[in-house]
């Protein structure tokens, strides 16, 4: 499959950063680790994957999205499609009725001009 | 780029072995206006013809009568004649019925004839007579003027023959041209249905592919769950080491090891018990707990 056809890839959040600040603030108050601050550290970090998870949605639900509107494009089409394809075939039903007429007409017995000659 | 039949379906004529619509009103709008212009000329001639009796407006409604007969017969007969001829080239009438096409023929020439010489003679007439005679005080210089090709009731009778066989021709030709010979039909009924029949395969193979895509579209869809949830297992493991990096940093800086099992332990019930709640259910394939091992 091309690559522009695929949908975009997931870019997972770094932790990096995260990870650098908490130790940092740590080493900052290393004699004063009590309950508040471990609720503090706890707290950041619960945002902190709260707001990575609802990134993920997101790419989640824009790639729901892309692939729902190819989906609903392919249907569409296959409806034309199908649409289509019925007419085709009423048309070539009419079209071998008029065949055969004229046909008939060529070989000498046609209805509709028997009165004339 | 090939031509999308799909939306843009090729152009196929919707009934064969007969004319068009369009094409059976654009003959009879050209039928029509050679009636009317046969019908101005023919009038104004008549008027010349009878110039001595159209002055004291004794010909009324007789001579648009004749006149309208005139260029309606001038226009119609090669028409039928052609009509005529066709179908019994195509075998539909009989051959008995040339001989009635070549005896219409013989009446529109002898219309034309019998125009163009009374149309001469009334040019010749007028010209012995030496204008209107009821006019007094003409000129009453008596020339027993004969037949002449250069005099200009003469050039006038001959133009106005040229339109009005112009006219005939064209009428004849349309009818020609407009009523096909049957084979030509039937040939084409056939070959019409043989392109409808192709262009229905086409139709057949742009169907297939449509289904492909549609399943593609629903495999891509697929796919982006199971790479969704590989994402949020990576996501959730990475915030599993930086909290397990903390606790451990923790351990190594405090002093007191009870308080530090005691923050770790309080980290792990943390996460452990935040963990189910943050997982948001997915689509129909499983998620991966992202609690278990990954540490």
């Amino acid at each position: 499959m091309p690559r522009r056809e695929r949908l975009k890839d997931y870019r997972v959040p770094r932790t990096g950063g995260l990870r650098r600040r908490l130790l940092w603030r740590l080493r900052r108050m290393r004699h004063a680790v009590d309950v508040e601050t471990l609720e503090v550290f706890e707290h950041e970090l619960a945002a902190f994957e709260r707001a990575g998870v609802a990134d993920l949605e997101r790419q989640r639900t824009r790639n729901v999205a892309a692939a729902s509107a190819r989906v609903a494009e392919a249907q569409a089409r296959e409806e034309l499609i199908r649409r289509a394809l019925d007419r085709v075939e009423t048309g070539i039903r009419r079209a071998d009725l008029d065949a055969e007429r004229l046909d008939a007409k060529l070989a000498g017995h046609d209805p509709d001009f028997h009165t004339y000659a | 780029m090939a031509r999308d039949i799909v939306t843009r379906p090729p152009r196929m004529r919707p009934r064969v072995g007969h004319v068009s619509p369009l094409a059976h009103v654009l003959v009879y709008v050209l039928l029509v206006t050679m009636i009317a212009v046969d019908y101005i000329l023919l009038a104004q001639a008549l008027t010349l013809l009878l110039r001595n009796d159209s002055q004291y407006g004794s010909i009324g409604v007789q001579m648009y009568v004749i006149t309208l007969g005139i260029s309606l017969a001038v226009v119609t007969l090669p028409h039928v004649t052609a009509i005529l001829l066709r179908r019994v080239q195509a075998g539909v009438m009989s051959r008995r019925w040339i001989a009635v096409s070549i005896v219409l023929a013989l009446v529109w020439a002898a219309i034309l004839a019998a125009i163009t010489i009374a149309r001469i003679k009334a040019g010749i007439d007028a010209q012995s007579a030496g204008g209107l005679t009821g006019l007094v005080g003409g000129s009453q210089t008596v020339a027993p003027a004969g037949f002449s090709w250069t005099a200009p009731d003469t050039i006038m009778a001959f133009l106005m023959l040229g339109v009005l066989v112009t006219s005939g021709a064209i009428s004849f030709v349309v009818a020609w041209l407009t009523t096909r010979p049957l084979l030509t039909a039937a040939e084409k009924a056939h070959a019409h249905a043989a392109r409808l029949r192709v262009h229905r395969d086409r139709l057949l193979g742009e169907a297939v592919a449509a289904q492909e895509r549609t399943r593609s579209a629903l495999l891509l869809d697929a796919h982006d769950v199971v790479r969704y949830t590989g994402a949020r297992v990576t996501f959730h493991s990475r915030m599993d080491v930086v909290r397990a990096q903390l606790a451990t940093r923790l351990a190594q800086r405090e002093r007191d090891p009870e308080s530090t099992s005691q923050i770790i332990r309080e980290l792990r019930s943390h996460r452990i018990v935040e963990a189910p709640d943050v997982v948001p259910p997915l689509p129909p394939t499983a998620p991966a707990a992202p609690s278990g091992g990954a540490q």
